[in-house]
């Protein structure tokens, strides 16, 4: 055996733990190297179950309100705390990596309640029958929105058919708002 | 002891199969369901408009607001998608960890 053969035998056998130990970490650390979608997070949950009440509550003071009585004045700052707890939301789902499909979602609530305060802004009034299409329509992000937190790795998976499973009406909130799952 | 590299590559794609099997029934079934909200909401609008609930100009806005939810439906079943392939590769991977620790004893 050559000088350096027998070199690289004594460096072999002196760095063989070395490169075990290495080999180990590196198979006891893949599981955990991929990730392509945020951990499921119970307070995004909360915040979502709280604004989704929120914007219930907000359109059944609406539907009780007779339709002379919808004035944008009556309604606007709750408009305010309602837009306010969106953004919220938006920021919390902004600020985790890997969650950019939950940001889109949460963008195009905080979206659709914009344009609706626009609207009755602009017009003075809400009527009935637009009212009841924009409340189911929050309603459904907000059922969208908890599923996709729940199909995250660590939920329950509940975006199976559409995330219904979650099941958004204003008695489920009244159970599930803050924080009961 | 050696890795055999045909069986560990058999054994990953079983693991990862077994996984995206179950996990990809959830994700048909999210879009599927995403398909019949909007399906119904569109339905609904149209509805409303027969009824005169609303008029032509509020029946637009309302289409144009189902824009935004189907696309947030979408990304709910987006992240469906990725929790399946993140959990199967996972189950890929843990069979090479597996692999390994038999084969530097």
């Amino acid at each position: 055996m050559s000088a350096g053969a027998r070199r690289m035998a004594a460096w072999s056998r002196a760095a063989r733990p070395g490169i075990v130990a290495i080999a180990l970490l590196l198979g006891a650390s893949l599981p955990a190297c991929l990730h392509l979608v945020a951990p499921y997070d119970d307070q995004t949950e909360r915040e979502t179950f709280a604004a989704a009440r929120a914007v219930d509550l907000f359109y059944g003071g609406i539907l009780e309100a007779r339709s002379d009585a919808r004035r944008y004045a009556k309604f606007s700052d709750r408009y305010v705390q309602v837009e306010a707890e969106l953004r919220g939301l938006v920021l919390r789902n902004e600020v985790r990596p890997l969650n950019e499909d939950s940001v889109e979602i949460a963008h195009n609530i905080l979206t659709l309640w914009q344009q609706a305060k626009d609207r009755h802004q602009k017009s003075d009034g809400y009527e009935n029958g637009a009212a009841r299409l924009d409340r189911d329509r929050f309603a459904r992000l907000f059922r969208y929105a908890l599923a996709a937190e729940r199909a995250k790795p660590g939920g329950d998976g509940a975006a199976d058919e559409g995330g219904a499973a979650v099941g958004i009406d204003p008695d489920a909130m009244d159970s599930r708002s803050p924080g009961g799952r | 002891m050696p890795i055999d590299l045909d069986d560990l590559l058999n054994e990953m794609t079983r693991a990862a199969g077994g996984v995206l099997a179950k996990e990809s029934r959830r994700v048909r079934a999210a879009i599927a369901g995403v398909l019949r909200d909007q399906k119904d909401a569109i339905a609904a609008i149209v509805a409303a408009r027969q009824a005169g609930e609303i008029d032509d100009a509020e029946m637009q806005v309302q289409l144009r607001s189902e824009r935004l939810a189907f696309s947030a439906g979408l990304a709910m079943a987006r992240v469906a998608g990725k929790s399946a392939a993140q959990k199967a590769a996972n189950a890929a991977f843990a069979v090479i960890v597996k692999a390994l620790r038999v084969a530097v004893g």
